[in-house]
Formats: C-alpha cells, sequence, structure tokens
C-alpha cells in the first residue's frame, strides 16, 4: 500500500508510538508467547491502518482497536501447533519481592499459572478485565459475545484462582 | 474492589512487565503488510468468503480451460523471475524486487575460503505467508548481507538459488543453507544470490564456507556490516542477556545456556568493549565500560564477545570470527 496520504500516515504513525507497548502487553496476556504476540500486534496494526481514514472515533474507535487485537490474537493462537509449548519459564517467572514477598510470588505465579490453563477466550476476557480495566460491556463489544457471556468468563476464572489460593494456603 | 481481582491485576501487570522487549514496530512492515485480523470481520466470514471464491473461480477455470483444450499448452514463468543472460546487467530479479544494480563486482581477497559475511542476498518469497521476510532474518543470524525481501503471491514448490553461474562460490554457500534447492545462473554481472524461496530453511550454521582460490568476484560490502554475537563461556545459564551498541536498536540477545551463542546481529558501530547484561547464578550481572576514550571502532566484520562470571559480575573479552 503506498504511502501517499501523509496525514493518515502521521497520526497513524503517532498512535502506533503511544499504543504499540500497551497492546503488545495484550497480547502477550493472551497468546503467551512472544513471538505470536508480535505477529498478533503487527497483523492488528496492519488491520487498523487499512481503514484508518474510516474508523470512527471516541469510545467506538477504543472498542474497534480492542475488537481487531483480541481478532489477532486468537487468529495466531488457532494458526498455531496444538503442541505449542507454552512459553519459556526462565523468561518469565521471577515475581516481584515486597515486603510480603513470598504471598506475593505465590499468588502472582497462581495468576499466571491459572491464565494458561484457559481457553483462549476466557484468558482474553480475564485480561481484558483486569489488565485493561474494561467494563464487561467493553468486553463484550471487544469479543463479539453477550455481556453475560464476557461476565461469565471472568467469573469463573475468578473462582478458579480462588480456589486455588485457597488451596495452597491448606 | 476484592482481594482476589487486586490478585489478578498485579499477577497480570507482573506478567507483562516480565515480558520478553520487544523491537520497535516496523511502521513501514505494518503499512505494507497484509492485514490478517480486520476489526469489524470476523475470522469465519472471511473463510466463507473465500471458499465461495474458490468454488466460483474453480468453476470459471474449468470453464475456461476446458474451452482451450485444443490449444497446447505453453510453459509461462513470470518474466519477472525468468532466468536470462545479460552479463553486465542487473538480474531481473534485481529488477523485480527493486534493489540497486550493485555494479560490476570486484576481486576480492577472502583468504582460502568464501564465508557467509562476504555474500550479499536478495530473498523473494513464493511460498508460505511471510516467508522471505523469516528467511531474511535467518540468513542475517548467519551472517549473510541480506539487501531486500519481497513476498510475491506466486508458490512454488521448490526453493531456488540464483546467481552468475550454478557454480559460482557464493551461490554454492547460499545453497548449502537449502538443502533441496537447484541453484541456477543468469550471468548477472554484480554477483548477488537471489533466493526464491518456498519454505523456510532451518540450517543453522554461520561457519560455514566453501573453500576458493584466487581472489573470487563479489559485489561491495556497502553500507552497515559490523555483526555482532554474544556467546556464553561460562559455566552458568544467562538469562536476558543484554548488550548495547551506540546508534543501534538491537540489544537483547536472548537466553544462553553454557556454551550456547546468540545469532548475530547487525549494529551500527562497535568497540573492543560493550555494556553488558544478563542474569545469572541468581543475580544481575552486568560488564560496564568506563568509557571509550583511545578505543577505536571496530573495522566491518564479524565479531563474537566472550562472557564469564567472576565474583565481581560478568567479564567480557572480544573474538574477531572474520
Amino acid at each position: 500500500m503506498p504511502l501517499t496520504d501523509t496525514g493518515r500516515d502521521a497520526s497513524f504513525t503517532d498512535f502506533v508510538r503511544e499504543r504499540s507497548n500497551r497492546l503488545h502487553d495484550v497480547a502477550w496476556l493472551v497468546t503467551r508467547n512472544s513471538d505470536d504476540a508480535r505477529d498478533a500486534v503487527q497483523d492488528a496494526l496492519a488491520g487498523l491502518y487499512r481503514h484508518w481514514s474510516r474508523l470512527p472515533s471516541g469510545d467506538e474507535f477504543e472498542a474497534y482497536v480492542h475488537r481487531t487485537v483480541v481478532n489477532a490474537c486468537l487468529s495466531v493462537i488457532r494458526r498455531r501447533p496444538r503442541s505449542f509449548p507454552v512459553a519459556e519459564p526462565a523468561d518469565l517467572r521471577t515475581a516481584p519481592v515486597t515486603s510480603d514477598g513470598v504471598d506475593a510470588l505465590a499468588a502472582s505465579d497462581e495468576v499466571w499459572r491459572l491464565c494458561g490453563q484457559l481457553s483462549p477466550v476466557q484468558r482474553t476476557a480475564v485480561v481484558l478485565r483486569f489488565y485493561e480495566d474494561l467494563s464487561f460491556a467493553d468486553i463484550a463489544k471487544a469479543m463479539g459475545c453477550r455481556e453475560a457471556t464476557a461476565r461469565s468468563h471472568v467469573h469463573r476464572a475468578m473462582a478458579r484462582l480462588r480456589v486455588r489460593l485457597t488451596e495452597g494456603q491448606q | 474492589m476484592d482481594d482476589l481481582e487486586r490478585t489478578f491485576r498485579e499477577g497480570l501487570r507482573d506478567a507483562a512487565a516480565k515480558k520478553p522487549p520487544l523491537d520497535p514496530i516496523d511502521i513501514e512492515d505494518v503499512t505494507t503488510r497484509r492485514p490478517m485480523a480486520a476489526g469489524r470481520w470476523p475470522t469465519r466470514w472471511l473463510a466463507v468468503a473465500a471458499a465461495v471464491a474458490l468454488v466460483a473461480g474453480v468453476t470459471a477455470g474449468g470453464w475456461y480451460f476446458g474451452r482451450q483444450a485444443a490449444i497446447p499448452a505453453v510453459p509461462v514463468s513470470p518474466p519477472s523471475l525468468a532466468p536470462t543472460v545479460a552479463p553486465t546487467q542487473p538480474s531481473p530479479t534485481a529488477i523485480a524486487t527493486g534493489h540497486p544494480f550493485l555494479g560490476p563486482c570486484q576481486p576480492t581477497d577472502v583468504g582460502t575460503a568464501l564465508h557467509t559475511n562476504r555474500v550479499t542476498v536478495s530473498v523473494i518469497g513464493l511460498g508460505e505467508l511471510r516467508v522471505a521476510k523469516l528467511t531474511s532474518a535467518y540468513l542475517r543470524a548467519n551472517g549473510f548481507h541480506v539487501i531486500s525481501f519481497l513476498e510475491l503471491p506466486d508458490p512454488t514448490a521448490s526453493t531456488t538459488v540464483r546467481g552468475t553461474t550454478a557454480d559460482s562460490p557464493e551461490v554454492k554457500l547460499v545453497q548449502h543453507f537449502f538443502p533441496g534447492a537447484v541453484a541456477d545462473g543468469d550471468g548477472r554481472a554484480d554477483h548477488t544470490v537471489d533466493v526464491l524461496v518456498a519454505a523456510a530453511a532451518q540450517v543453522q550454521d554461520p561457519d560455514a564456507s566453501v573453500p576458493v582460490s584466487g581472489q573470487p568476484c563479489l559485489p561491495p560490502i556497502t553500507g552497515n556490516a559490523i555483526q555482532v554475537r554474544v556467546r556464553n563461556d561460562s559455566g552458568t545459564r544467562l538469562v536476558n542477556v543484554r548488550a548495547t551498541f551506540p546508534g543501534s536498536n538491537k540489544d537483547w540477545f536472548g537466553n544462553l545456556a553454557p556454551g550456547a551463542a546468540s545469532d548475530y546481529a547487525d549494529v551500527a558501530k562497535a568497540y573492543r568493549y560493550a555494556p553488558v547484561e544478563a542474569v545469572g547464578a541468581g543475580r544481575t550481572l552486568r560488564f560496564m565500560p568506563a568509557d571509550y576514550v583511545g578505543e577505536t571502532p571496530l573495522a566491518p566484520g564479524m565479531y563474537t564477545y566472550s562472557l564469564g562470571v567472576n565474583a565481581g559480575g560478568l567479564t567480557l573479552k572480544l573474538v574477531t570470527d572474520r
């Protein structure tokens, strides 16, 4: 696609500079693999650029961005082999050591492990809820599902974490 | 917000903070990339649309070629990629990919063997999605000087390595990285090599070479030709190895087991020493040069920074590979 519309390109470049790190965080949390996350972000940005001049503004724009990133992440996950390793543990697992370091480490690790066991769709809902701080209505828009479904995904994930943490304390 | 929600938030933020670093997004790559996902179109509708288009295309094609059955088929290859003899001209692939004609080759002293860092390559992807980009990165990691890559929507079953002649040393060296690839020549004057690649290669052999006698005729290596890698010569696994080079974005060299080396990376400028940081033996280890006063930048070539671990942190030793 030729770069002819300089106004569009300048605003898109600004958008990429401001948002690509955050989008990459979301993609990383959903796909749990750095290469897949990068692919998903690139795919999502390419999709956004294609329609850049026609995108809505305000809340609708944010919803469109989230929808595009979610689609890209789930698409990447669908394309990869079923036996793909989850992630390199050495890359990931050192939780911050705080004053109550042991508890923080355990809970943080448990969240990460639990997210790995959720289905990609459930995990997406959790990431949008607790990392992007979206409302259930916005999560539903981003995922193309009903609000009740989004709420259900998140609550089931929280119930599982509650059980895990309770078991860990016993 | 209850404690459980807070735990979720903190856990996810912690995981995001610990993710491997992202190379800067290449805007040009994004704006020229074919999108795989768009916001309003769920993938399943794209799949349905593609299936309908495929069926329609097959039906129309069958009808058309059925009418043409009496006409003998003439094999036609894409004209822009067809090998032709043009001794003083850029290669047809060079014209197709738009990379500049590098001019007539020059006799080059490479010693007794031609290594990857002296070979100039263009990559044309004719297969899987983004195969040219992946192959370019892979060839660079093996030390080749890659000047362009291009994805074309013309799937092919086999990989072709094309240069001046099929027996040119630079062609043979590239062919080594693509087992089963066919080599051919088009008489090009600049002695660059084109890879018309069907599937990404897997061979990892940055030390590969082809014996030569005399001085092979090669294109001059222009632009940045300093390639560096990091090797873990300690007995400890090193995680998140970062080495910083002036003017270069590349700083992450991955996780290195004892004895392992990273891929080569192009850098703009390098010195005998570089700031290096890694996590190993349960702590963050660093090597920090005081300054570069009196140091001269390294000449173009391939270098390895050998890392060791002692009580004070990391030790660093530069090895010139070639």
